[in-house]
């Protein structure tokens, strides 16, 4: 319920952050276009792992129908997010 | 759409009501302090409305604290369970030392979600601001949890372990913005889905009263069944909103290591 909306919001609202901080970032150092650019790109990144993030959320919510392997999720005191990093690189 | 003078009286020359008047704020008391403009607007009136009716029913319903709760107490005992196990379940134990906070957060936005269910009535949160605020006030408390749980070992939380040297810069930078997507993610959340459902239903009432006692019938429908989806929608984006509070709890107790 509400997952679809939720993934668009982090993709979007993350580019909108990448976008703000390229924005005043190139106003501060006085180069133009290229760090807006950088950090649109970057920004779109940041979305991309957010949503990978809340995937992971919602495969917990969810169980076993999405095939994802969610026993790491389910209990957050083991601290084990192992699976998780090998997934970044 | 946006006729300013339509909007004056929600109604006027184009004959059909502005769908967006409804957000309108309005001073009730003019107030200024050092040059702020801190009026008591009907916003605020709306969220004192929703303190004190969340306050009086969790009152009222744990006056009597019968061992076999009647209807008033087991509704709220069930809310407290909901929250309790919400916390338990994605912060662990540790969590639980914030749980008050999460349920009042819970109770404050599903009651001014509830309130502006009721015709005639102003929907807090179906503005960015009040999100925002809300938003702002987990993300910040969050953070200051993290680092003073973990000092300054905390900065860890964004340095992903097992990369090459040569991208963690980048991931780094990629982990900041995904983490600073937090607050805005979250409130604008919350805000998009008020604000777009309370403008649907007035749009689909504006589509009654158009085509009259002949073609009314069928919007009139819809609208019956978008109302039950928007009490849902109320309940559901206040349980997002305490949900993801407290997975981001979790990140600062447990950070992903």
């Amino acid at each position: 319920m509400g997952y679809g909306f939720r993934m668009a919001t982090d993709i979007i609202a993350a580019v909108v952050v990448g976008t703000t901080i390229g924005w005043y970032l190139d106003q501060w150092l006085g180069t133009k276009p290229i760090l807006l650019l950088i950090f649109i790109a970057i920004g779109l990144a940041a979305g991309v792992r957010n949503v990978i993030r809340s995937y992971r959320v919602m495969a917990a919510d969810l169980g076993t129908n999405t095939g994802v392997d969610t026993d790491d999720l389910s209990t957050p005191n083991k601290n084990d997010y192992d699976d998780d990093d090998k997934d970044r690189v | 759409m946006a006729n300013e003078q339509a909007g004056e009286h929600g109604g006027g020359s184009t004959g059909m009501p502005d769908p967006m008047h409804q957000f309108e704020i309005k001073r009730i008391l003019p107030l200024e302090i050092f040059g702020v403009d801190a009026s008591f607007t009907n916003a605020s009136l709306f969220m004192v409305l929703a303190v004190i009716t969340a306050s009086a029913f969790l009152l009222m319903s744990t006056s009597g604290r019968s061992l076999v709760p009647g209807r008033l107490q087991s509704v709220a005992e069930m809310a407290y369970e909901f929250v309790a196990n919400m916390v338990r379940e994605n912060v662990g134990t540790a969590g639980m030392k914030y749980f008050p906070f999460v349920f009042s957060l819970f109770i404050f936005i599903l009651a001014c979600n509830m309130l502006g269910m009721i015709p005639y009535t102003f929907t807090v949160t179906s503005h960015i601001i009040v999100t925002f605020a809300l938003a702002a006030v987990v993300f910040i408390g969050v953070t200051i949890i993290g680092f003073a749980r973990h000092g300054i070992g905390f900065l860890k939380f964004f340095v992903p372990s097992g990369v090459p040297a040569a991208l963690l810069p980048l991931l780094v930078v990629i982990e900041v913005i995904s983490y600073l997507t937090r607050p805005i993610s979250l409130s604008v959340r919350l805000f998009a889905n008020m604000m777009a459902g309370h403008t649907m239903l007035k749009v689909f009432g504006a589509f009654v009263v158009g085509l009259g006692a002949l073609g009314g019938w069928a919007p009139l429908g819809f609208m019956v069944a978008f109302t039950g989806l928007e009490i849902l929608v109320a309940f559901l984006q206040a349980y997002v909103f305490a949900i993801l509070t407290c997975i981001y709890l979790n990140d600062a107790i447990h950070m992903h290591h």
